[in-house]
């Protein structure tokens, strides 16, 4: 098992239902601007697109750190890789944010680096997403899913040309 | 610390340039928020001399309580004025994600008040407030308003309430807007601002919205989740949408009404098919901040650009006009949201043009040459050109239908006019034009007159609409729509008690319903969310769920009949408001040429046709429920004490409006022989153990 937090464009709708359960579960108020995943939108195209921490393979933000406060662990339950911030450790010297180059760390008013750590594994976010723009699944499930439809719009297509 | 609420109310004092703040919880316990403390607030700051375009007039942006918390639909923002259309109360609501960006900025409520010198901006963001200037974005559409605005502030997060040229240039019926496809459209919000010179209120928030029992509000908001998406009509507004619901509306006949229907055949080949235009078009479902439902479409044409478009627009600039052209519709649709301009007045004005024209009672010599044919796209397009722009005959037409009959009476003889005013054939309700929803059926004609910013929106009696209209929901069975149909008919039953309370065909019962479906929606108004989550569109939050909500939210506990007592309340003062402007019982009305009139089209065709008399028997149930005279539509003396607004009851009086309780029975005698007049209450009509 190696469970992602799979996002689909597409459905996404912009509605920031996301951010408003991410930083409610974290800091247990309603504030965008403390969630740890954020819905860009842009209104004149009329897409939004979720952004949200990847759990990188080979994490800088964790490389960079000098307290050794980030690391990255297995989930048990999921096998979701999470790369994760131990507050004890963390000294907010923001060295972190300088490295992310995707602007999905942050450091927040206690003065401590924040991150999307999936939720321990169930991630609030996708609970609430309306539309099932944000997926926990399989990380295989997700290219299968994609390959799938393409292969049904060829398959479309083909079967116009007949 | 505050739960909930932002804490404060901005008030900003244009003339002078400076702001002062006061705390939101002064009004919180009676008004809980939004539309609520908005009407109170407008109550003291509005009489019947405040010029609606001058600057002693007074706008009001408020938020509630729920509004940027996870409850759904939690997106709403009220704007309140005197309206330019209608001279009474303004109103129109807006979502998008202004207001939850408001409250994180630490604010309820915006009130602008004076007149900038010149054009200005008002940017928010947390404890700075400063009016900055908008010369280089006068003019501007609102689509580049907010772009230049974010630009210029180096913040593309920046949450922008906009005007466009039409609101500038003062056309009485201009709207606000904010993201794609959100507007503050009726009653003239825009051109109020226009007239203080405001451009746009730009805000960024960074504070959070903190709640008293994280785990119970968490509950809550679980709980009306799973009740909106767990209802019957879920499924139908989050994957079709209501853009479809209103298009089978319109095939059924309860939209697109007025004579200018009968007997014309404008779509032989069914080009107004809404799908096909979707299926084309459209390409994904969109809605506002915190919203499961998604009740928007996003749609891009080639050369001409995207947008998000729902509901009622479908309606206006197809069929009230007699257009066919879905791609010129779908232009002005986009040209309104720019321009800021109020689709569903624009095009009800240039229907009645046209039903004027072909009547002969007007020639192109009155209209700047335009000849006023059906479904003329030069027409249609001359005309929106010269009213946004406010110049040639578009200067009358942007003063409002009445301007605009005062123009006509005095340059065609009365005669061709059929020896009565133009104004007689104009849809409209105090000059406010009509939505598409057809005023012939019998609770639609009640929900029109008795409309708080004549219109018939709010307190629309949906339990009606479905049940004639459901054979045309796609998607359903003729066993779904059976279905549908006695569903609604008992959830009629149990909240009248009345048999036929269900049957489109009667009167009965028809009062209780939209008076309950007032104070349902005056409560999601008053908490920040949408209306359209209550039973008004059949997602059914209740009472309890917004009573929950706010309990654990606010650490305090509100009851099911708190809320519904305070939508009460308020509507109370919106009433109060209004007879002080001077609405009474005769402007409750809709246009006499409608009455006694069937439907003349579609499913419905030959149905409804409702009287003056059962207009004025419904009118008479309908303030008997509100506590209201019958005789004058004034709220009573008692009522209002009832309320807990007696300062508004002695002020009624204090200006003569006041009606003592002896003078009341005697009026309610004449009028309603043998009927008991009690005070209003929420439960009153339900059955006991309901």
């Amino acid at each position: 098992m190696n469970k992602v937090l799979a996002i689909d464009i597409g459905k996404c709708t912009g509605c920031h239902v996301c951010e408003l359960m991410c930083s409610f579960r974290h800091h247990g108020e309603f504030n965008p601007r403390r969630a740890r995943i954020h819905t860009t939108v842009f209104l004149h195209d009329e897409i939004a697109v979720p952004v949200v921490c990847s759990q990188c393979e080979d994490a800088w933000c964790e490389r960079i750190c000098p307290s050794g406060a980030i690391s990255t662990v297995v989930m048990p339950e999921t096998g979701a890789r999470v790369v994760q911030v131990d507050e004890d450790l963390c000294v907010g010297c923001k060295m972190c944010v300088l490295a992310c180059p995707f602007g999905n760390i942050q450091v927040g008013a206690a003065g401590c680096a924040e991150k999307c750590d999936l939720c321990g594994g169930d991630p609030v976010c996708v609970q609430f997403c309306p539309r099932g723009a944000l997926r926990f699944v399989e990380a295989e499930d997700r290219e299968v899913e994609k390959r799938q439809k393409l292969a049904q719009a060829l398959a479309g297509s083909y079967r116009e040309s007949e | 610390m505050t739960y909930l609420y932002g804490g404060t109310i901005l008030w900003v004092d244009l003339t002078t340039g400076t702001t002062s703040i006061r705390s939101t919880l002064d009004y919180a316990e009676k008004y809980i928020g939004g539309r609520g403390i908005n009407a109170r607030l407008m109550y003291d700051a509005i009489g019947p001399d405040t010029d609606p375009l001058g600057p002693d007039n007074v706008i009001v942006f408020g938020t509630g309580p729920l509004s940027g918390t996870a409850f759904p639909g939690c997106s709403r923002a009220d704007v309140m004025s005197k309206s330019p259309v209608t001279g009474l109360l303004g109103d129109a609501n807006i979502g998008g994600d202004w207001a939850a960006e408001l409250k994180y900025a630490g604010y309820d409520h915006v009130v602008l008040t004076g007149r900038a010198e010149h054009p200005v901006y008002l940017r928010i963001r947390n404890d700075l407030v400063e009016l900055r200037d908008a010369g280089e974005l006068w003019g501007q559409t609102t689509y580049e308003t907010r772009r230049l605005i974010q630009d210029e502030l180096d913040d593309p997060e920046a949450k922008v309430l906009s005007i466009g040229p039409a609101g500038e240039n003062l056309v009485s019926f201009a709207t606000i807007h904010g993201s794609v496809g959100n507007a503050a459209a009726r009653t003239g919000m825009g051109a109020v601002l226009g007239s203080k010179n405001v451009k746009a209120l730009v805000v960024r928030g960074t504070k959070g919205i903190p709640v008293a029992d994280p785990e119970a509000f968490l509950e809550a908001c679980k709980a009306a989740h799973d009740q909106v998406k767990g209802a019957d009509y879920y499924e139908e507004v989050h994957t079709i949408g209501v853009t479809n619901a209103e298009y089978a509306y319109v095939l059924s006949g309860i939209e697109a009404g007025g004579d200018g229907h009968e007997g014309l055949d404008f779509d032989p080949e069914g080009r107004t098919d809404y799908n096909a235009f979707w299926n084309k078009h459209g390409y994904k479902r969109t809605g506002c901040m915190g919203c499961p439902v998604h009740c928007m479409e996003n749609y891009s044409v080639p050369g001409v650009g995207a947008t998000v478009i729902s509901c009622e627009l479908y309606t206006q600039l197809t069929w009230e006009v007699q257009n066919a052209d879905m791609l010129l519709w779908y232009a002005l649709i986009r040209q309104c949201q720019e321009m800021g301009i109020d689709n569903t007045s624009m095009a009800l004005t240039i229907q009645w043009l046209m039903e004027l024209h072909a009547l002969g009672i007007i020639d192109a010599s009155l209209t700047d040459g335009i000849a006023m044919e059906w479904g003329s796209k030069e027409a249609i397009t001359a005309i929106m050109d010269r009213t946004i722009a406010n110049e040639g005959f578009g200067a009358v037409l942007a003063g409002g239908m009445k301007a605009t009959a005062e123009y006509f009476d005095a340059h065609v003889p009365e005669e061709r006019r059929g020896g009565r005013s133009t104004y007689w054939y104009a849809m409209q309700v105090n000059n406010n034009p009509m939505y598409g929803i057809n005023p012939r059926l019998t609770s639609m004609s009640l929900s029109y007159a008795i409309g708080r910013r004549s219109d018939c929106i709010q307190d629309l009696d949906m339990h009606q609409f479905d049940s004639v209209t459901a054979p045309v929901y796609p998607g359903w069975s003729e066993e779904d729509r059976a279905h549908a149909v006695e569903h609604e008919r008992e959830l009629a039953y149990e909240l009248t008690g009345k048999e036929r309370a269900g049957d489109p065909d009667t009167t009965e019962g028809k009062a209780d319903i939209v008076h309950d479906m007032g104070i349902q929606t005056g409560i999601a108004d008053m908490a920040g969310s949408c209306k359209w989550h209550t039973k008004w569109l059949f997602l059914y939050l209740m009472p309890e769920h917004y009573a929950a909500a706010l309990s654990a939210g606010l650490g305090r506990t509100v009851t099911p009949e708190d809320v519904e007592r305070a939508s009460l309340r308020v509507r109370n003062v919106e009433r109060a408001i209004e007879v002080k402007m001077g609405r009474r019982r005769e402007n409750d009305t809709i246009p006499e040429k409608e009455f006694s009139k069937p439907v003349s089209r579609g499913h419905m065709k030959g149905k409804h046709g409702v009287s003056r008399e059962d207009l004025e028997r419904m009118k008479d149930e309908y303030y008997t429920l509100r506590g209201w005279d019958l005789r004058t539509g004034v709220p009573r003396h008692q009522t209002l004490v009832d309320c807990g607004l007696k300062d508004i009851a002695d002020d009624l009086a204090e200006l003569g409006l006041g009606l003592e309780p002896f003078e009341l029975d005697a009026g309610g005698a004449d009028l309603g022989a043998g009927e008991k007049e009690t005070a209003p209450s929420a439960r009153q009509g339900r059955r006991p153990g309901t």
